[in-house]
């Protein structure tokens, strides 16, 4: 009996401790309900029903927008982006926004049929692998704005596919690397081969080395898992061993791994934030600031003032006003002065980003992009 | 193939290789006992979290390496009373542990840090041993190693010897096969039980502070990533004997690592996601193959009521 006792104590106080750590509220005042919880979880598609946003003083029906994130909306890196700009928005539309992260690939479509049918107006895809499931979606809701970020092509009328020209910061990535690499060969870590932003991404870091110097060796090693940190390490290891001193990581929470390891080894590379530099300042050659808050503000605007959207649109050296990436690593430079000299910057401007502003659109295929050595 | 290539390739093997020996030597401790091990995954990851957290407090690896182990004991300590004391089944019980485990370090990493994430932590790097080291071929592969990878070739001969050798382990051995028997012999079946499981918790939570102290320096939500399965897998390969797990735990790492140099390696394009089954492809071989002529310990999985 005393047993029996003891055991239903201890199961209580297990399962209450799982429910405070799924699905708790944060203490901030604007806060969404937070809908996180375990990765391998296979209902992704809770959505909360208690918000805890104030009402705002508009009587109209609220814009509501949702946002589904593949990994944690606090990995430091491409998701938790995903997360900050949905706080933007929240602040500056005064749309009701929520959230669900981890969500499993297979659990994509399940998802965002989910947000349309609770009667969300925007639905966020955070990354390119939510292209094909946003499509389909999308044909069942024609009144429902779906979006890509990092997609490819989108589908019209409903779903745009938005991204930042990843071949314009691919390229510049695979430029700058080709005009510093000592040993010619440089190396680049991520995820998710086949994806049109990775093959755009990969490719066009690709062909920038290459129209600096033919003779470059670039390779490139996919991962399986974006989070990753400890992958990530082994990965840029083996980069190492072959001979890069440049290695451009793309990654989610494995980013760290990579910048670990060439701090460790004094091999060049980029950041995503300022911790980075100041982490790693000698092999830090600059951090890139994507910001997908204004961007994220900027496409629910367009939704609220002219409706649903469909195709593909792109931010980047040719849309100024709204960057689609900036390069920093201290206020008077944008890349590491150690590195690329003066001279290599000039010639940044007039290679890549004015050759882009003129001609901004380009894209590269899975072959372009295949992991190996080219 | 070039032999420092080749080198660099081995010495990444054993080191990418060591969470999962460490998991497989635990597991082996307490399947032996008659326990499943399915909470591995979860032991290692509450090891993982607890040992970075407590670097962060105290600044000292030695003692974080301690916490990441006690906190290892500790989960699988509760583990055990469900399973041997009130006799749950034992394979829920341990999947259920991990979940907790999941979330739980996930809550309270976000409780501690909020959205920013886990600071970074200093590096163990690999300390070459002197005159060993230069030993050319194996020197590079075996001898210019993370400090724990040293801790983990010395362990290895001393967990076998504690279990084929000495009468604890023999008890052990006997209360996994036999419980009735063994009870009759005057062996108390539920403490060699727990013990053999609070064992494995600790080999299980210094896994968890390798991975995170010493391969990543820091804590990532599920830094796990499945190794507690793939110890599981070469605990039962090395037919639960210590020395057999960690060779099919090596086995594991070395495919690890062979899947990242294919891709550097290959100049005919073959898709990364293809390379990167070759791990899981090991280890679905390994169950064609050898997995059937093992034979597990016979009270494996059922819970033994002192009659």
């Amino acid at each position: 009996m005393k047993r029996r006792i003891l055991a239903t104590i201890m199961t209580a106080g297990l399962v209450l401790g799982m429910l405070t750590g799924c699905g708790g509220k944060d203490d901030a005042a604007q806060t969404p309900a937070d809908t996180s919880q375990p990765a391998d979880n296979a209902d992704a598609a809770e959505t909360p029903d208690a918000e805890e946003t104030p009402a705002e003083s508009g009587s109209e029906e609220k814009v509501k927008v949702a946002l589904l994130l593949s990994g944690s909306a606090n990995d430091n890196s491409w998701n938790q982006f995903g997360y900050e700009a949905l706080m933007k928005v929240e602040q500056e539309t005064g749309a009701e926004v929520a959230f669900s992260e981890n969500v499993a690939t297979a659990d994509q479509l399940q998802a965002i049929r989910d947000y349309a049918a609770k009667g969300y107006d925007v639905i966020i895809g955070h990354g390119g692998a939510y292209e094909d499931d946003m499509i389909k979606a999308g044909k069942d809701f024609p009144d429902t704005q779906f979006v890509i970020i990092a997609g490819g092509t989108g589908a019209e009328p409903n779903v745009l596919a938005v991204d930042t020209a990843p071949w314009q910061y691919g390229y510049s990535y695979g430029w700058v690397a080709a005009n510093i690499t000592k040993t010619n060969k440089i190396g680049f870590v991520t995820g998710m081969e086949g994806v049109s932003t990775m093959n755009n991404l990969v490719g066009s870091w690709r062909d920038g080395a290459k129209s600096v110097n033919p003779d470059l060796e670039t390779i490139a090693v996919y991962i399986a898992d974006m989070g990753d940190v400890a992958q990530a390490r082994e990965a840029a290891m083996s980069l190492k061993a072959a001979g890069c001193d440049v290695i451009v990581p793309e990654l989610n929470a494995g980013f760290q791994g990579v910048v670990d390891v060439c701090k460790e080894n004094g091999i060049y590379t980029v950041g995503r934030t300022e911790a980075d530099v100041e982490y790693a300042p000698e092999q830090l050659l600059t951090y890139t600031v994507f910001d997908w808050g204004p961007k994220y503000v900027d496409i629910v605007k367009k939704y609220m003032e002219n409706g649903v959207s469909g195709g593909a649109f792109f931010y980047g050296f040719h849309t100024p006003d709204a960057p689609g990436f900036v390069f920093n690593y201290d206020e008077s430079n944008g890349w590491n002065p150690a590195a690329v000299t003066e001279d290599i910057a000039g010639k940044f401007q007039t290679e890549v980003v004015d050759m882009f502003a003129a001609d901004p659109i380009r894209s590269y295929t899975a072959e372009d992009a295949a992991s190996g050595t080219k | 193939m070039d032999m420092t290539v080749l080198v660099e390739y081995l010495n990444s093997a054993i080191r990418v290789s060591v969470p999962v020996i460490l998991i497989a030597v635990g597991v082996c401790y307490s399947e032996r006992a008659g326990v499943f091990a399915m909470g591995s995954e979860g032991y290692m990851l509450i090891a993982a979290f607890v040992s970075v957290v407590t670097m962060i407090y105290t600044d000292n690896h030695v003692i974080s390496v301690l916490a990441g182990i006690l906190s290892g004991m500790a989960a699988s300590g509760i583990f055990s009373y469900f399973t041997v004391v009130l006799g749950a089944d034992q394979v829920i019980c341990g999947l259920g542990s991990n979940f907790v485990m999941l979330g739980l370090t996930s809550s309270l990493q976000r409780l501690l840090w909020g959205v920013t994430g886990i600071p970074r932590i200093p590096a163990m790097n690999a300390i070459p041993i002197p005159i060993l080291s230069d030993i050319p071929f194996i020197g590079s592969m075996l001898f210019n190693q993370p400090i724990l990878t040293y801790v983990t070739y010395f362990l290895i001969p001393l967990v076998w010897w504690i279990m084929f050798k000495s009468t604890w382990g023999l008890q052990l051995r006997s209360v996994g096969e036999n419980p009735s028997c063994a009870d009759t012999l005057g062996i108390n079946v539920v403490k060699t039980r727990i013990l053999g499981i609070v064992t494995g918790g600790a080999f299980c939570g210094l896994s968890g502070a390798v991975l995170s102290l010493s391969q990543v320096q820091s804590f990532t939500e599920n830094i796990s990533g499945g190794r507690g399965w793939l110890g599981l897998i070469a605990a039962t390969f090395g037919g639960w004997n210590p020395a057999g797990a960690a060779g099919a735990g090596l086995i594991f790492g070395a495919a690890e690592s062979l899947q990242l140099r294919l891709q550097i390696m290959s100049r005919i394009h073959i898709s990364s996601y293809v390379i990167l089954m070759i791990p899981y492809l090991v280890a679905l071989l390994f169950i064609l193959f050898i997995g059937k002529s093992r034979r597990h310990p016979a009270a494996m999985g059922k819970f033994y009521k002192k009659q």
